[in-house]
């Protein structure tokens, strides 16, 4: 068991499917270390879900390997399996089962269950398990197969937007379950398209545009490759920052500027403190700035290794 | 704890819990079919002269052969039994057997199902063949609760069906089910959605009793009657001239079309078709004008 631990919970090379001529994802390389949580974001239709279905072996790769523990996806799906807990993003359950007989049935999918947690996770998403599975709301369900693929304890979870149709309260119990897992070891792969969680439960994040790797690095890898937005106010005339290198986006009034800067801010600082601002501000860009700075600007891809 | 269970048969162990009412409670209608046939043929035609002439009028009918099957001892019990039911129950389990298996098959596949029991310990293929052996006990129900009433019937002295024959008949009646539930199983890869897989296994079905019909309408085509599943079944002659060796194309149709199906399941991906799905098109608004239009359109 320790060898099979030390290898990557999930590794791609140069993963691949086209669609005739379209590419749905294009040459992933992407790693997933044990017990590590990975965010995989991207706008709709970037390839989120296709990679987590090759990775289960639920479709067929045009070109490349996927792997879960060392075991190949496509030769060995059922052994690869075992240690895979899966949430959809878009299943209907059986209408005509209760919860309870719900979570039977994703217990014996998968083959393995703790009793105890289960029971425990019951609790704590406040599931009424004797409903049938269409006398839940949307949220509910969406709880069935959290729980269901929770209390596997399984030693990677692949979760494709996990809290869809949760209230703020679940997804809070979502994160700490997340949290919980990954204190015990087990992987998470985590496509959202809720920023907020990602930002606070992934370790690092890849970023998928076109089907291709755009970004990929921890937070702070990545806040480095944005630009830092800056404000300053002034007891007199408003300086021209225009100019300054790096400085771009800049927007002025009568006593104050605000503008964006990539690489180093002295310059930036030095023209400041010769104007004599009074107040700075200065912000990291956040997840979905970041986001949208990449989906909404920018025209080629970089590529950015860190791991 | 964790508790370690085996999850290798779950496919075929869910597939035989969706199905085993249904496949009872048609197995129920069958046998009270038989039964119903039987009595009423028993109280309607009670002396010799009037079967004799039932025979005479219907036996060797062209009309009566074509939409029904060869009339042979129409003078008996077990003749005029398998006259009224066979056909019938024969296009009615073809099309239990048919929209059964699409069902479970590509119907839980649009639904997303198919891919919550694919990533457990399972391949697609194997997932496949999984639900075909719950397929086939489901169909081995509907046999079985058939032959149990049809054997009961059978002991009654105004019926008199022996045991081997009512199990026979049984056989007989649920052979259809049982190969269009195979159909179902490949149509179910090569389409992209339940209605279209159903309707392709539909269009089998009306194919083979098309070429049957043509084949007992006395034309002097009866050799087409071995083109046709529905021929093969209704050459097995339940009760009235046993041909057990008929079975063999049944089940070499049978087998052939899982292994297809198992096949094709292996070289496909789960939510996509064998056969080309054209997913996109220009817009057809024609009857989208509200819900009576649309239930026009959809049927």
């Amino acid at each position: 068991m320790t060898s099979e631990m030390s290898k990557p919970a999930i590794r791609t090379e140069s993963l691949s499917k086209w669609y005739g001529k379209v590419p749905a994802l294009a040459g992933l390389n992407l790693d997933v270390a044990p017990g590590e949580v990975v965010g995989y974001l991207g706008p709709n239709g970037a390839g989120k879900t296709t990679t987590i279905r090759l990775l289960l072996g639920l479709i067929r790769p045009t070109g490349g390997r996927a792997e879960i523990f060392g075991i190949d996806c496509q030769r060995q799906p059922a052994e690869a399996h075992r240690r895979v807990a899966y949430v959809p993003g878009e299943a209907s359950l059986w209408p005509g089962l209760t919860g309870a007989e719900t979570l039977h049935l994703l217990g014996r999918i998968h083959g393995r269950v703790d009793e105890a947690y289960r029971q425990e996770l019951i609790s704590r998403f406040e599931l009424d398990p004797a409903k049938k599975i269409r006398a839940y709301s949307r949220g509910n369900r969406q709880k069935v197969l959290l729980i269901g693929a929770l209390m596997t304890r399984a030693d990677l979870l692949v979760l494709d937007e996990p809290t869809s149709g949760l209230d703020p309260l679940m997804e809070q119990a979502f994160r700490h379950c997340v949290i919980e897992a990954q204190e015990r070891g087990q992987a998470v792969f985590l496509s959202s398209h809720v920023l907020s969680e990602v930002e606070a439960l992934c370790d690092r994040l890849a970023l998928l545009r076109a089907g291709r790797l755009a970004e990929s690095g921890t937070m702070a890898d990545l806040r480095q490759l944005s630009a830092l937005t800056v404000q300053a106010s002034f007891a007199g005339p408003v300086p021209d920052i225009s100019r300054v290198p790096g400085v771009t986006s800049v927007t002025a009034d009568s006593h104050s500027v605000r503008c964006q800067v990539q690489g180093s801010v002295a310059p930036l600082l030095e023209v400041l403190a010769r104007a004599g601002a009074t107040r700075l501000l200065s912000r990291e860009p956040s997840l979905e700035e970041l986001f949208l700075g990449l989906y909404g600007e920018h025209e080629q891809p970089r590529q950015v290794a860190a791991r | 704890m964790a508790v370690e269970r085996s999850a290798r048969s779950l496919v075929a162990r869910y597939t035989i819990k969706r199905i085993a009412r249904s496949a009872a409670l048609w197995g129920y209608v069958f046998g009270v079919m038989v039964a119903s046939s039987a009595y009423s043929y028993s109280r309607i035609y009670r002396t010799h002269a009037e079967r004799e002439h039932l025979a005479a009028v219907f036996g060797q009918d062209h009309t009566t052969s074509a939409l029904f099957g060869p009339a042979p001892q129409l003078q008996t019990v077990a003749g005029f039994t398998v006259l009224k039911v066979s056909m019938t129950l024969m296009i009615i389990g073809a099309v239990w057997g048919l929209l059964t298996s699409t069902r479970v098959l590509r119907g839980d596949e649009d639904a997303g199902r198919w891919e919550i029991l694919a990533s457990g310990r399972t391949t697609r293929s194997r997932a496949v063949s999984q639900a075909l052996a719950g397929l086939g006990t489901g169909a081995a129900v509907l046999w079985l609760i058939t032959a149990l009433l049809t054997v009961a019937v059978g002991r009654s002295s105004s019926v008199r069906i022996s045991v081997p024959g009512g199990l026979y008949l049984a056989l007989a009646l649920v052979a259809s089910a049982v190969m269009f539930l195979a159909a179902g199983a490949v149509t179910s890869q090569l389409a992209a959605s339940r209605r279209q897989a159903a309707g392709y296994a539909a269009v089998l079905l009306g194919l083979s009793y098309g070429l049957r019909m043509v084949a007992d309408a006395g034309t002097g085509q009866h050799w087409l009657i071995w083109a046709s599943p529905l021929g093969w079944v209704e050459q097995l002659q339940p009760l009235t001239g046993p041909h057990p060796w008929a079975l063999a194309p049944i089940g070499v149709f049978t087998a052939a079309l899982a292994l297809l199906a198992v096949h094709l399941a292996s070289h496909r991906d789960i939510g996509a078709s064998t056969w080309p799905d054209r997913v996109a098109r220009p817009p057809r608004l024609w009857l989208l004008s509200g819900p009576a239009g649309l239930t026009v359109r959809l049927t």
